[in-house]
């Protein structure tokens, strides 16, 4: 989309000069401001409705992480009150320190940390071969693997499992850790390709050339420049198998039956169908399997954010 | 050294292309020869042509979780389009709620959609759920929402919308601070107003942009299994039991194979469908710049 309209590069210059004169040169906020000019300011535009309608937003999007988190710090009796309360009163650790010691909790979070790992290693291990042959190879039907590849990335969990699952019966790998690994590896796979190959391809060849020149071979190029060079697209992409195997339900659902094998969101399903369910209990163990994805979210979002627009939006 | 050029890449992509067929083609084609057949659990019995079809056209349920579908997917697209069409539209241009409010929209929008699904029947639990509450509060009869066959499926599109609004806001984002400032600047000099400049300049030139998030949360929404598995399970009463749901109970709850593979053929063609109007938008983008 930026190349279909080519932005003046005056007009904001100009612009960026006018506001710091306005609030003060070295003013960051200055800055900022006169990047984005002008569209639907809120002082202008029925200021309060605006306020309003934002208010309302941020309320309906943190009141629920809100309530989990403060059920999790409340004494069971305290829970269980009606009407509610909506702050803590007796705030405690003691469902936490309870949800840790369980060997069941640990378990689950062991089983799906090693699940992730295995996951992201084996699938990079595949995918940045193939994203550094899509990068840099000519070869037959090149756009049509790309299409067929970003077309993968959007099928659907639900049409695929069931034919997994039977696959997974018949090769003896149903009800293993190392069978939803290559399944998770190959569900990941798609996307990974289609972004370290964008990550590949802005990687100088003129440093492999170099490299080789030097007497590194084709791979040994890859392995020492384009590799490296390519981190942040690794850190990336790791991130997102993490967060998606972390989060995925319906394959640890239908893969894995034994109960010793069962992933964190499974688990808190079955925590959830038992009879006479902890709340107080139940909210904390949300809390803490909560706690890996929004943390790599808060510390990463930008890259984060911009790889997974940039796949879709461009196409 | 020729041929190692023509074999090496060969060799460097095959992995991955394995894997790629391992999670497109090899299932998809297992399920429509399971749909024309007939299997008892994982044993082929023979070919049974278009018979679970048939029983798909004449299976009552069907319609019904199709309808469900279709509403669940109305519903939850008609509030989250708008809400987050406003809502990037206010953030691209007030720069200071922007950087605070990008990592609250985070939050529902990485958890797992257990988790969201969790967290939600909570806040609806029928004796102790600030929801609850608040609608006995406000005299609303009957706030057992999700024992309630009308109110259920609301619920669910609520989560719904919670968990995957924050990404239509962050896909609106991108698109509208890619379009030139001069834009709006030479509207504002002719006099245009902030609504007018949204719907004059705004809204036909992130149409792209609502193309692709229209059609990625058509699929998203068509296919969602976990999230209305875990906080209704389909009911009560199958109210809310989507044709994804419908077809994960005969898969792996009533172990129907071939009835199973049947539904996922119909609810790939109806994928298909909708994926080549997704590809061909993109093509004619690519046609005209």
């Amino acid at each position: 989309m930026r190349s279909t309209l080519k932005e003046p590069l005056d007009h904001y210059t100009v612009g960026t000069l006018k506001a710091q004169r306005r609030n003060g040169y070295g003013s960051r906020r200055a800055a900022q401001k006169a990047s984005l000019p002008g569209r639907l300011p809120a002082r202008k535009a029925g200021g309060r409705g605006i306020i309003v309608f934002l208010v309302v937003v941020t309320v309906f999007t943190v009141f629920p992480v809100y309530w989990a988190a403060l059920t999790a710090l409340k004494p069971a009796s305290e829970a269980i009150s009606f009407p509610p309360q909506f702050y803590p009163r007796h705030p405690t650790f003691d469902n936490f320190v309870e949800i840790v010691q369980a060997y069941t909790f640990q378990k689950y979070v062991l089983n799906t940390t090693l699940v992730c790992f295995g996951t992201i290693l084996l699938s990079l291990a595949v995918s940045s071969y193939g994203a550094y042959a899509l990068s840099r190879y000519d070869m037959p039907y090149k756009r049509l693997i790309m299409v067929m590849i970003i077309a993968t990335s959007m099928v659907p969990g639900i049409s695929i499992v069931l034919p997994l699952y039977l696959l997974a019966v018949k090769l003896g790998i149903y009800n293993t850790l190392g069978g939803l690994v290559v399944v998770y590896a190959a569900w990941v796979v798609p996307s990974e390709l289609w972004f370290l190959k964008a990550m590949m391809d802005q990687v100088p060849i003129e440093l492999e050339e170099a490299a080789i020149i030097d007497g590194c071979s084709r791979l040994g190029a890859f392995h020492r420049i384009t590799l490296p060079s390519s981190i942040l697209g690794i850190v990336s992409v790791s991130i997102y198998a993490f967060v998606r195997v972390w989060n995925d339900f319906l394959f640890s659902t239908a893969l894995v039956i034994s109960d010793d094998r069962k992933l964190v969101s499974v688990a808190l399903y079955n925590f959830l169908s038992q009879f006479g369910v902890q709340w107080t209990q139940l909210m904390s163990a949300v809390v803490l399997s909560s706690i890996p994805v929004v943390a790599f979210f808060v510390v990463l979002q930008r890259y984060y954010v911009s790889g997974f627009t940039s796949g879709a939006v461009k196409g | 050294m020729k041929l190692d050029r023509r074999v090496v890449p060969f060799f460097l992509l095959a992995p991955s292309l394995f894997f790629v067929l391992l999670v497109s083609a090899y299932p998809i084609a297992i399920a429509f020869v399971y749909a024309f057949s007939s299997v008892r659990y994982v044993s082929f019995q023979g070919f049974v042509g278009l018979a679970n079809f048939a029983k798909v056209l004449k299976d009552p349920d069907f319609y019904q979780s199709l309808r469900v579908s279709f509403v669940f997917f109305g519903r939850s697209i008609v509030i989250v389009v708008p809400v987050a069409l406003l809502l990037a539209q206010i953030l691209s241009s007030e720069v200071r709620f922007r950087s605070p409010f990008r990592t609250l929209l985070f939050l529902p929008w990485v958890l797992s959609m257990t988790v969201v699904a969790l967290i939600w029947i909570w806040l609806l639990d029928a004796n102790y759920g600030p929801i609850t509450w608040l609608c006995s509060a406000l005299g609303l009869q009957n706030p057992r929402i999700l024992s309630s066959p009308r109110l259920a499926l609301w619920a669910v599109v609520l989560a719904n919308v919670w968990n995957t609004y924050p990404i239509a806001v962050i896909f609106f984002m991108s698109g509208i601070e890619a379009l030139p400032d001069a834009l709006f600047e030479a509207a504002k000099v002719d006099g245009a107003n902030p609504l007018q400049s949204f719907l004059r300049i705004t809204l036909p030139l992130i149409m792209p942009t609502l193309t692709v998030v229209l059609i990625q949360l058509t699929i998203n929404y068509l296919n969602l299994v976990s999230l209305i598995y875990v906080m209704t399970g389909g009911g009560p009463l199958s109210a809310t039991r989507t044709l994804s749901l419908y077809t994960f109970q005969h898969a792996f709850h009533l172990w129907n194979t071939s009835y199973a593979s049947a539904l996922t053929a119909v609810m790939f063609l109806m994928n298909l469908v909708l994926s080549l109007v997704y590809v061909g938008f993109l093509g004619g983008r690519r046609g005209e710049a």
